[in-house]
């Protein structure tokens, strides 16, 4: 081989992505997943003793909040290290208005917008800025919550509030049975609105920002507000669970229970679960509310437990499960099909042969220095 | 008065320490454009390895055990940067921070799981033998850890400014591939960084845990408010970042002691958050443009 | 007619540097107008100033008559002027299709809400229809399902100056998009882009190195050198201007004349 001919494995290496398409139409893959999903999740408790119900119903609020989790840095790829306190919020507040026979249908409105209104102490001023501030913004937040005004007696203090297992509609909530169905009614609702949101404006809007906020700027966009609604969206998700985790319990956590810890304990559902798949924050929910009888199994702390997982998972380079998932099914199609080279989404030549193809010469393009002009001719041809 | 003047050298000694912390994390964003959320906790892990095993199993005298524990602090920051960062920052921003802060709950956790929720009392190379000045008396802990911030701030920034390996953290933060093609070694640059802002927190940590008892409220305590002082100069000026520790020190002294309600700290040091923000966004904002 | 953009004594200076001194340029409606000039003579900075990515030192624009010097870029965007980048800034988590939909942003018709509760069918056909359009005429049919990420370099530079004719703009500003583009490849681009703003009514601003196309597709061109206007005037008049020779052709438009 002549001096300066790469081969194919070069070629991946500077990061050309060699990919199969799906084994079946993908859109028909997804819809029969969600479907079987969909009846797995509804049918599973009436086949099961009731001690896994509560762990049911935790997985139903830890998902929810895996979810707001999942459209913060999956959609704008920020993170919050703060995210218990607005679980924390809408416990609080939660129990007061349910003790004041606020229905539950109302007070899932309303902790959602309070939740909203308080996320905008932080959102506004810190989401204007680029980087790291929002970041930095809600871990502050987060122990101010925890330290200041959740240990006032006004919002929790020392002593527990009852918390009254209310009606949602017509589910009943008094068996832990009841309280599943009726957060997984609120997380399918949750599910939806965001799924629709991804496919449309708004979720192009987001993932635009994240990219380059400049062409977002050239695309007509006002960039804070979506960035300031969407950390709202968040927070009212985050805080209904943390209404429901308070009906859960039958009485309201000490602060310890929504500290900056915990937020990142609950960082966690996003990386384990997978941040671009919605469904990333069910398995997410799923990890963690079983990883606590898990750990005690083994006499280890469950949140050290979590952070190596997290770790783990970050190192291995997939996105959580869900993007595990879908390697493995890309993997599998080019397998089984031999598929012929691809560079993404091309195929450079249609191959009848499956032998690995042999590649003369690789000519890398990128961009060129800016101002200067690269002028690259290739001469086509074949050389036996 | 009296009290006034004590809280003004506890909060100048917790300042200087939250100074310290503070530019850390500035060094190290320096070189490698990542907010070590783990800073705090590798200063903690440090010190408790010291109190713990050094000292303790080991029985080591203090001043060795010192030594060791800024080692284990160095060890720490090169080892995060060497095997946790670096795999996972050609995938960016948002995994390098995730990244620590996975670090940050690990380090937190194996602290507990190793030795116990207990709030030890450490030792320190410096006597409490109180020196009095008018009417405050001071330890001569607290007089050297503010001596030994100084001497470390003021080292850090000599280290910046006047040495080559200063000279080559400043080419990386700007142009790490240009840095890389005139022969830097790059990669031995920033893990050395790393190093140096584990063992400063190593120093933090011992001192602050002499100071005040340590739990994981005022482990995350310490990192926001070197976080918020590192954010007032944009995590990218020491003199602000060091400037803005003190201030953040001064102020949780000053509220504790005139309002000691519990957490008034941490919402001073949010609300102080706020303010930092606002100047920062009203600064003329740079101009948004990467090309020319 | 719209897309009557001018700027009047535009003036930015970094620190010390002068990059824009004074500069007054009109782009009237329909016209095809270039600007062009050694490589840091202060044409990207000139397109930054005009679109309000960054903000002028002193001087005013108009655009339609309306004084836009202190709005920010997305509420010029909003008025109808676009823009693609010197370094193509295309967004690298979307597939091409969804780069061009955010150009309807503007027009999209559903409010958020509506898009939530699954009501925005309408105006999602509505968007893709143009789209599909849009991308048939400038031949990005085939990858409209690609990741932008995976595409050729001059196959993204095409998909950001689609992105920037979805957004129906009265006056686009394109800044090198020949770079990285052959002579053959560059003049195809130019034909195409004059008929779109034939066909579309809209006023063009184009920064180019391609001296020949810039010549053939222009109404009138700008000289900028050091941050200063050299000369302005029809093609013709460029092409004969002594003092433009010296500073930007050097002896290239000799050779293209013989
Ligand atoms: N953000 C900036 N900060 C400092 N100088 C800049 C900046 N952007 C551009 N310049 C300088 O301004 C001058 C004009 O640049 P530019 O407008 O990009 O030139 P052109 O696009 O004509 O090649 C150059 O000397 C460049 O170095
Ligand atoms: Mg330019």
């Amino acid at each position: 081989m002549a001096p300066g001919v790469k081969n194919l494995k070069n070629a991946a290496d500077r990061g050309v992505k060699l990919t199969g398409g799906p084994l079946m139409s993908g859109k028909r893959v997804e819809a029969g997943g969600v479907l079987i999903l969909a009846i797995g999740l509804l049918v599973w408790p009436l086949v099961t003793p009731e001690v896994a119900h509560f762990y049911g119903s935790l997985s139903a609020i830890y998902a929810l909040i895996g979810l707001s989790l999942v459209i913060l840095v999956g959609w704008t790829g920020q993170i919050s290290l703060g995210h218990a306190a607005f679980v924390g919020c809408g416990c609080y507040f939660g129990a007061k208005l349910l003790n004041n026979d606020v229905p539950l249908v109302l007070t899932v409105v309303l902790i959602g917008l309070i939740g909203a209104a308080i996320s905008l102490i932080l959102g506004i001023p810190s989401l204007r800025l680029r980087g790291v501030y929002f970041t930095i913004a809600t871990l502050a937040f987060g122990a101010a919550c925890q330290q200041y005004f959740f240990t006032r007696s006004e919002v929790r203090g020392i002593a527990a509030d009852q918390v009254p297992r209310a009606n949602l509609v017509g589910i009943q909530t008094t068996t832990d049975r009841g309280l599943y169905y009726a957060v997984l009614v609120v997380l399918a609702i949750a599910l939806v609105l965001a799924y629709n949101t991804r496919r449309t404006d708004v979720g192009r809007v987001l993932f635009a920002i994240r990219d380059s906020e400049q062409a977002a700027a050239a695309m007509a966009i006002k960039i804070a507000p979506y960035k300031i609604g969407l950390f709202a969206a968040s927070a009212a998700l985050a805080s209904i669970a943390g209404l429901f985790y308070g009906m859960l319990f039958q009485a309201t956590p000490a602060p310890e229970q929504f500290s900056v810890l915990q937020s990142l304990f609950y960082l966690a559902m996003p990386v384990l679960g997978g941040a671009e798949a919605l469904l990333g924050a069910l398995v997410g929910g799923a990890f963690l509310a079983v990883g606590q009888p898990l750990v005690n199994l083994f006499d280890v702390r469950l949140f050290l437990m979590t952070s190596i997982a997290l770790l783990l998972t970050l190192l291995s380079g997939f996105d959580g499960v869900t993007g595990a998932l879908k390697a493995g099914r890309k993997a599998i199609a080019d397998a089984v099909r031999g598929e012929p080279v691809r560079y993404g989404s091309f195929v450079p030549h249609e191959e009848h042969d499956h032998s690995p193809p042999r590649v003369h010469a690789t000519v890398g393009e990128s961009p060129p220095p800016v101002g200067s002009v690269v002028r690259v001719r290739i001469v086509p041809g074949v050389r036996p | 008065m009296e009290r006034f003047f004590g809280y003004l050298v506890t909060g100048l000694a917790n300042g200087a320490i939250f100074a310290l912390v503070a530019l850390g994390v500035v060094v190290i964003y320096r070189v490698s454009r990542v907010i070590n959320l783990a800073q705090g906790a590798i200063g903690v892990f440090s010190a408790f390895v010291f109190h713990y095993t050094l000292m303790g199993d080991l029985g080591m005298p203090v001043a060795v055990a010192t030594a060791g524990a800024i080692l284990t602090g160095a060890v720490l920051g090169a080892g995060v940067e060497k095997f946790v960062v670096r795999p996972v920052q050609t995938r960016g921003a948002l995994a390098t921070l995730t990244a620590t802060t996975g670090v940050l709950l690990l380090l937190t956790e194996l602290t507990v799981q190793l030795w116990g929720p207990d709030n030890p009392v450490i030792a320190s190379v410096f006597p409490d033998t109180l020196v009095r000045i008018g009417n405050t008396g001071v330890t001569v802990h607290q007089i050297g850890t503010a001596g030994i911030v100084i001497v470390l701030a003021g080292g850090l920034y000599w280290m910046l400014a006047k040495t080559w390996v200063g000279v080559g953290i400043t080419a990386i933060a700007q142009d790490p591939g240009a840095a890389r093609i005139v022969g830097l070694p790059v990669r031995s640059i920033v893990t050395l960084t790393w190093a140096i802002g584990g063992a400063s927190a190593a120093v933090a940590g011992l001192m602050y845990i002499h100071l005040n008892s340590l739990d994981q409220i005022s482990l995350t305590f310490v990192l926001i408010s070197s976080l918020v002082a590192a954010a007032l100069g944009g995590f990218n000026s020491l003199p602000l970042a060091g400037a803005g520790g003190v201030a953040v020190g001064l102020i949780f002294s000053f509220g504790q002691g005139y309002q000691p309600v519990a957490g008034i700290g941490q919402l001073l040091v949010f609300i102080a958050l706020l303010g930092v923000l606002l100047v920062r966004s009203n600064k003329p904002q740079l101009d948004v443009v990467s090309e020319f | 007619m719209s897309g009557h953009l001018i700027g009047t004594g535009l003036t930015k200076r970094y620190a010390g540097l002068v990059a824009n001194d004074a500069v007054d340029i009109e782009v009237r409606p329909g016209e095809i107008v270039g600007l062009i000039g050694p490589n840091g003579a202060g044409k990207t900075t000139c397109f930054n100033c005009l679109t309000g990515a960054q903000k002028l030192t002193s001087g005013s624009i108009t655009l339609d008559g309306k004084v836009i010097t202190n709005l920010p870029a997305s509420e010029r965007a909003g008025m109808g002027m676009a823009r693609t980048f010197q370094q193509a800034q295309l967004f690298k988590h979307l597939s091409v299709e969804e780069n061009l939909l955010l150009g309807r942003h503007r027009h999209y018709g559903a409010s958020a809400l509506r898009a939530a509760i699954g009501l925005a069918g309408g105006a999602e056909r509505k968007a893709r229809d143009l789209v599909h359009s849009i991308a048939a005429q400038c031949g990005l049919t085939e990858v409209l399902v690609a990741p932008v990420g995976d595409l050729p370099f001059g196959t993204q530079r095409m998909v950001e100056v689609a992105r920037a004719i979805v957004l129906e703009p009265t006056v686009l500003l394109v800044d090198e998009p020949g770079a990285g583009m052959d002579s053959t490849e560059s003049a195809y681009f130019g034909a195409l882009l004059a008929r779109i703003s034939r066909e579309r009514d809209m006023s063009v601003l184009i920064i180019e190195h391609d001296v020949a196309m810039i010549l053939s597709i222009c109404d009138r061109i700008y000289v900028l050198n050091f941050g200063k206007l050299l000369a302005q005037g029809t093609p013709a008049d460029i092409r004969a201007n002594a003092e433009v020779r010296a500073a930007y052709f050097g002896s290239t438009v000799q050779e293209a004349a013989v």
